[in-house]
């Protein structure tokens, strides 16, 4: 009798506490900035730097009287946890706009939500082409898989495969390129001899690499992320695997694919949306300010190449504010204006503008090779 | 191809084996389903690479936190063994524990491998034990029901990993292969390089032209063979090891006889632990890294492949472990997708599930396991 | 609904109950739009742990892997909304009969076993069932998880139910919660409910007081994930993206831990923990999520909860009444005790016949060719020296076990294939050596669970029979005599159904004047309703005081003489057999 007394009174308390603790909203010339992205699971070094690039714009570039607010939005690189994360911060409107997603699959979750909440957002790494289907409020910036699969594809026939393998991970992105690969492959001259697929619960590739090897093919495509990729390559060296490796851009991480893969990495052939070039000005600048503020006396490894199309993000979003477009209506509307290059921005990565399907115009991938433990462009 | 296949199940059954001796003995001894066995084992997978390579990219927070875990550990195993008044058991235990705690930070980072490893053992050891003491000794004690003992070891389970991920964060903890021993690295071999200098340089002995074994894999069937005769050996020749199964057995005459059976079970906790961190140093060099998360899942399988060959008796354990091993790895070879094709219509294939049998290979265990339950619980090979 | 709305309900109960009536209908109105989600997410999980507690808590069956039941009610949920397009009040039920029909199945195979076997083949189907959501690609999207899952419609509103706030969800999840809630305490209150204790308690006393137990777990089984694949429906169309990985096991252990910390049986209780640990974990969540910390805290504080509970207060924080067995208010008509019964019409003229049963256990052949009669209304004893076989005899002719050969019919019609429950139920009745009654409960309650329909008369006056004076003491304080007659007492409450009951070593462990108590309540009662008996005892003066028509000898398996008692007791080599010289009088 008295414990129930005692349960209600302490719910009728915590009930009023919950109010009490409403907070108020923040007046004054402030404008928040989602920066979305993997900050926890397997691709968890992707957020952080994302975060970086974009601070580092902002804190380069100031507007008088305008308080930016940047808060990071985790998706785990976890459909549902994007959803859930999008969720609880779309209905804020004080966001004016986001700079998101990394994968694939989180941003087709997120298309629905972020229709619904007219959330202009500027897309850094997704590069799926189905993300811009009927998505009037994505804005890409990076270039586009059926682009990359081409790329692969006209790469493989250039190193004389008669014989491939695909291994590809099993979300949008993956399966998009395994596809796209496949689809090449007929009019490129080579068989596909085995596709397996494979998820974040894969650590033990070893009995299908036995098995790929068996079949023995010329090329192996790997479409997937860093992580996976490490293994794959390591355990392929162990099982003896002689073929050539070709990845798509989930594996474009020089540093965690050298410290995890080492030497089995050389040789390695990777599709990249953009490789930072020292010689060119805007380049080289952007990325002695990232190693002055983030990496002070550190290794001198250079960010991922998202980061260059965050920071053109970040820099797209500021010439809407300056031009005085500080809602999501109207950010949206500039965006959508920008569709010739007139119009468009010249950032880091070149010169930004859209075509009516959201896309940037004129991005291409490029194929890279390891050598000597970095990346270099391959011919 | 096969024979590919085959040699690495082995040598997937020998790790397993090496973890499913400590469940064996946890069940054998204490009756305890000890479902944090596996975690204990990654955790000491991490506190190794702690010892060699440092917090990686957790600089702080990963020698930290394993220090305080690794710290607690060796109090509460200390407490088992020391006898003697109260209050120095714990002060000397509480000495043992700082004293564990200062030495992981200091020496963070600095060691060889080797060295890594020799300390990493029995203090992985320590923490088997202290599970035992802090949770199960308790439960055990007060004749506590089989479904509080399940529970609180899936808790302990679920806790020791998720302090593990916080402690090295979620993502896998590459560490940079250059540290690694060059033999134990494998990489492809250029052509022409055979034998020895294969093997030191690039870590892989070319069998022919188209078959090598790594080096890591032969040590790793090696470690099992010893540690697999070592235990034969004890439990044939030594009085503790009757003391262990006299405990097991009857515990309460056995105390009658003066057989402090506590500290007995404290020991096959000690014993299934210290393997199982062989099992995962291995491990962690096998794969390359550290991924907190992957306790659960091996875990699981090693548990399967107990039950499968009998989780009471430790030969059968091992030969379930081993059965295991071939099954997860040959199971990709067998083509079923294309009999099915040929045996079913087209239209059919659209709507099934994947016929790769490498997506089931854990299904396949887990399908053996739940026959030979249902059938034959004692399982396969009993004692 | 006897058992639930008819004790008497104080005006204070009612106004305590209309105050958490109103705090939860009032809730989202309130309270700020981001907590409501928290209560959202409290009814969902107190959904879980009702469901949960029925199969852990109350069947005492450790479930390792509830998640898989979860996973079959959101996908079905998913799978229905979307690629079917229907309406998500009509998917509700259909995704609980999914989740019944998953339960059933799991159940069919795994039931018979023991406590740790059975934790380990719901472990492994669990893991089967999220392997095969993985491995089904074309059906569950396998890797690449089931988004797009539409919004919630609901009839009569004009707009979809909105994630943020999740009003329309919290309003919907108790539309759901506290009828099932209802529903759950109402279960408890039927036969079914007190048959799932007597599975959790003993499952051999279950069968022979005519439980169905495989039907009794089936049912646990089959409600319990109906209950839980609601619960999935909330999931999926909450969330609207579910992928394979969140049904494992860390899932089935947080539903377990709902339950350690709130209070493993008791519903209340379980709701209780399931708000605590659910808007918990929330909280905390929120909080590491702008404090910038890892999220794994949160699993490492849960587990530590689980396992602090679980060591120092295992019962939880709101633990189970000791006394919730359901009793009938309104009694039937008592029997009638005016006269004998008369039974001489319709039972035939022998009650028992046991012939020629074999029974082996690996080598040792324990009945050999056994076989004796007990005419009807007949009180036969049943002697022999250790290990003589007797109490496997009386297993095997309640059932419990199953003879090699031979045939044992009771009233003319043979039982010796029969499950255990069936045999009961035609009207044998036995009593254990061993001490069976549930000591958590009183006096009272152990007989109200095994018996069928008796009034609270019957019970105190058959109490009072056989010497228990305080039905409400629990059974834990009762001296160990007591405990023996409170067996018997179980039996003979109902003794109007009897055609035979078998007694096993009734007065091993009682003093001479308990045994002398126990022999006048049977007399009397043999007296009255004319069952026949068969009883084993090494206590002379017990037989003898019982007056017991024949006495049958057993030894190593067989029949070594029979005869009335007064012959049987001077037999010289029955002496020797026994007791070498001394038999005391």
């Amino acid at each position: 009798m008295r414990l129930r007394c005692f349960a209600v009174a302490t719910a009728v308390v915590s009930i009023l506490t919950l109010y009490g603790c409403r907070q108020g909203s923040e007046q004054g010339k402030s404008i928040t900035i989602g920066v979305e992205g993997p900050y926890e699971g397997p691709n968890a070094h992707i957020g952080p730097m994302i975060m970086n690039s974009v601070k580092l714009y902002f804190d380069q570039h100031k507007t008088d009287g305008l308080t930016i607010k940047l808060i990071p939005i985790d998706d785990k690189s976890n459909p549902a946890d994007a959803v859930s994360a999008l969720q609880a911060v779309a209905a804020d409107p004080q966001l004016v706009g986001l700079i998101g997603f990394y994968n694939s699959s989180t941003a087709l979750a997120g298309k629905p939500i972020l229709q619904e909440a007219k959330m202009p957002s500027l897309i850094y790494s997704a590069s799926n082409p189905k993300v811009t289907d009927d998505a009037p409020y994505y804005f890409r910036l990076v270039p586009t898989d059926d682009n990359q699969a081409i790329g692969l594809s006209d790469y493989a026939k250039k190193l004389g495969a008669k014989k491939a393998a695909i291994l590809y991970y099993a979300d949008e992105y993956g399966k998009g390129l395994a596809d796209g690969i496949q689809a090449r492959a007929g009019s490129d001259g080579y068989q596909i001899v085995s596709v397996q697929s494979y998820d974040t619960a894969t650590t033990d590739f070893r009995p299908v690499l036995t098995v790929v090897k068996g079949k023995n093919p010329d090329v192996v495509f790997i479409c997937g992320f860093v992580e996976k990729s490490i293994a794959i390559l390591n355990q392929a060296a162990e099982r003896g695997l002689k073929s050539k490796f070709l990845a798509g851009d989930g594996t474009f991480d020089e540093q965690q694919l050298m410290q995890g893969a080492g030497k089995n990495a050389e040789g390695l052939y990777v599709a990249a949306p953009y490789v930072f070039d020292e010689t060119n000005e805007k380049n080289k600048s952007y990325l002695d300010a990232y190693w002055t503020a983030y990496e002070k006396g550190g290794s001198k490894q250079k960010p991922a190449s998202w980061t260059a199309f965050a920071y053109d993000a970040a820099g797209l979003l500021d010439t809407a504010f300056r031009a005085g477009h500080r809602d999501r209506a109207s950010i949206h509307q500039f965006l959508k204006d920008m569709n010739s290059p007139q119009k468009g921005y010249d950032g880091i990565t070149g010169l930004t503008y859209f075509n009516p399907k959201g896309d940037a115009v004129g991005r291409q991938f490029r194929l890279a090779v390891v050598k000597n433990q970095q990346f270099a462009a391959a011919n | 191809m096969i024979l590919d296949l085959f040699l690495n199940g082995l040598v997937q059954g020998s790790l397993l084996a090496l973890i499913c001796i400590g469940y064996s003995l946890a069940y054998g001894t204490a009756k305890v389903i000890n479902f944090a066995h596996a975690d204990v084992m990654i955790a000491g997978g991490g506190y190794l690479v702690l010892l060699w390579v440092g917090g990686t990219t957790q600089a702080t927070r990963a020698p930290i936190l394993m220090s305080i875990l690794f710290g607690t550990g060796a109090y509460v195993a200390a407490l088992t063994w020391l006898s003697g008044r109260r209050l120095i058991q714990h002060l000397l235990a509480v000495v043992l524990g700082l004293a564990t705690f200062a030495a992981t930070l200091g020496l963070a980072g600095r060691l060889p491998f080797s060295a890594a490893a020799l300390i990493a053992v029995p203090l992985t050891a320590g923490l088997a034990t202290a599970t035992y003491k802090g949770v199960y000794l308790p439960l055990l004690r007060r004749n506590a029901p089989r479904t509080s003992v399940l529970l609180a070891a899936l808790g302990v389970s679920i806790a020791l990993e998720s302090y593990l991920l916080v402690a090295w964060g979620s993502e896998r903890r590459v560490f940079p292969v250059a540290l690694l021993p060059e033999g134990l690295s494998a990489q492809a071999v250029p052509p022409g390089v055979h034998g020895w200098q294969a093997a030191s340089q690039f870590g892989v002995l070319p069998l022919t032209a188209s078959h090598s074994i790594p080096i890591l894999d032969l040590l790793i069937v090696l470690v099992f063979l010893v540690v697999a005769t070592g235990l034969g050996l004890f439990f044939r020749l030594s009085r503790a090891a009757d003391a262990m199964v006299a405990s097991a057995d009857a515990p309460l005459a056995a105390r009658a006889c003066g057989i402090p059976v506590e500290r007995i079970l404290g020991q096959a906790f000690f014993l299934g632990g210290a393997i199982a961190s062989l099992g995962g140093t291995l491990y962690v060099l096998r794969s390359k890294s550290l991924d907190p998360m992957s306790g659960f899942s091996p875990g699981i399988l090693a548990f399967a492949a107990c039950v499968l060959g009998g989780i009471g008796s430790l030969r059968g354990s091992i030969a379930g472990a081993l059965l295991t091993g071939l099954v997860t790895s040959l199971a990709p070879a067998v083509p079923l997708e294309r009999w099915v094709t040929a045996c079913l219509p087209a239209g059919w294939m659209r709507f099934s599930p994947s016929l790769n049998l490498s997506d089931w290979s854990y299904g396949v265990v887990y399908v053996l396991m739940i026959l030979i339950i249902l059938f034959k619980p004692e399982g396969l090979f009993e004692r | 609904m006897r058992g639930f709305l008819s004790h008497y309900v104080s005006p204070r109960t009612w106004g305590i109950r209309l105050l958490i009536a109103l705090a939860l209908l009032a809730f989202p109105l309130v309270v700020p739009g981001d907590f409501v989600s928290l209560g959202f997410i409290a009814l969902q999980y107190a959904l879980f742990a009702l469901g949960l507690n029925i199969i852990v808590g109350w069947a005492g069956l450790l479930d390792l892997g509830a998640a898989g039941f979860v996973a079959v009610g959101a996908y079905s949920t998913a799978i229905l909304m979307t690629q079917f397009g229907l309406a998500p009040l009509t998917v509700l039920p259909i995704s609980c009969a999914a989740g019944f029909t998953a339960g059933i199945l799991l159940g069919i195979p795994t039931l018979r076993h023991r406590l740790d076997y059975f934790a380990i083949l719901t472990l492994g189907f669990a893991e089967l069932v999220a392997l095969g959501i993985r491995n089904w690609t074309p059906v569950t999207g396998g890797s690449f998880g089931y988004s797009g899952i539409p919004a919630t419609t609901l009839p009569l509103l004009a707009e979809p139910i909105r994630t943020v706030p999740p009003t329309g969800f919290y309003y919907l999840a108790l539309g759901v919660t506290v009828p099932v809630y209802f529903f759950v305490n109402w279960l408890r209150s039927t036969s079914l409910g007190r048959h799932f204790h007597v599975v959790k308690h003993s499952e051999k006393v279950g069968q022979v007081y005519g439980i169905n137990i495989l039907a009794v777990k089936l049912a646990a089984f089959g409600i319990s994930a109906a209950i839980l694949s609601a619960g999935g429906f909330f999931w999926a169309i909450y969330q609207r993206s579910i992928i394979w990985t969140e049904f494992n096991v860390l899932l089935s252990c947080l539903l377990l831990s709902l339950l350690v910390v709130g209070g493993l049986g008791n519903p209340k209780g379980v709701v209780l923990g399931a708000a605590i640990v659910g808007t918990s974990l929330e909280l905390i969540r929120r909080f590491l999520t702008t404090a910038g910390l890892p999220q794994n805290i949160r699993f490492l504080i849960f587990a530590s909860a689980l396992v602090a509970f679980i060591l120092l207060r295992p019962s939880g924080i709101l633990p189970d009444h000791p006394s919730w067995v359901p009793r009938l208010r309104r009694s039937p008509d008592p029997p009638d005790e005016s006269g004998p019964m008369d039974r001489s019409e319709s039972t035939p003229r022998m009650m028992l016949e046991v012939r020629d049963v074999v029974k082996s256990f690996g080598g040792l052949k324990a009945l050999d060719g056994f076989s004796f009669t007990v005419e009807s209304g007949a009180c036969v004893a049943l002697i022999g020296p250790n290990g003589s076989g007797k109490t496997t005899l009386l297993n095997t002719i309640s059932g419990l076990i199953r003879p090699d050969a031979g045939t044992i019919r009771v009233g003319g019609s043979r039982i010796d294939k029969l499950p255990p429950f069936r045999i009961a139920r035609s009207g044998v009745a036995r009593s254990f050596q061993d001490l069976s009654v549930c000591e958590e409960l009183t006096a009272e309650d152990n007989v109200y669970l095994t018996a069928n329909r008796v009034s609270s008369k019957q019970v105190d006056a058959t109490l009072r029979w056989f010497g228990i004076g305080d039905g409400q003491a629990s059974c834990a304080s009762l001296p160990y005599g007591a405990k023996k007659s409170l067996d018997l007492a179980r039996v003979f409450v109902d003794p109007t159904k009897l055609q035979l009951v078998l007694l096993d070593e009734p007065t091993a462990g009682l003093t001479q004047r308990e045994g002398r108590d126990v022999v006048l309540s049977l007399a009397a009662l043999r007296e009255r309703q004319r069952f026949a008996m068969l009883v084993v005892s090494h206590d002379a003066m017990f037989l003898e005081a019982l007056n017991v028509d024949r006495v049958v000898v057993i030894h190593r398996g067989r029949l070594f003489k029979e005869g009335p008692f007064s012959v049987i007791r001077q037999d010289e080599d029955i002496r020797k057999l026994f007791w070498g010289d001394d038999w005391t009088t």
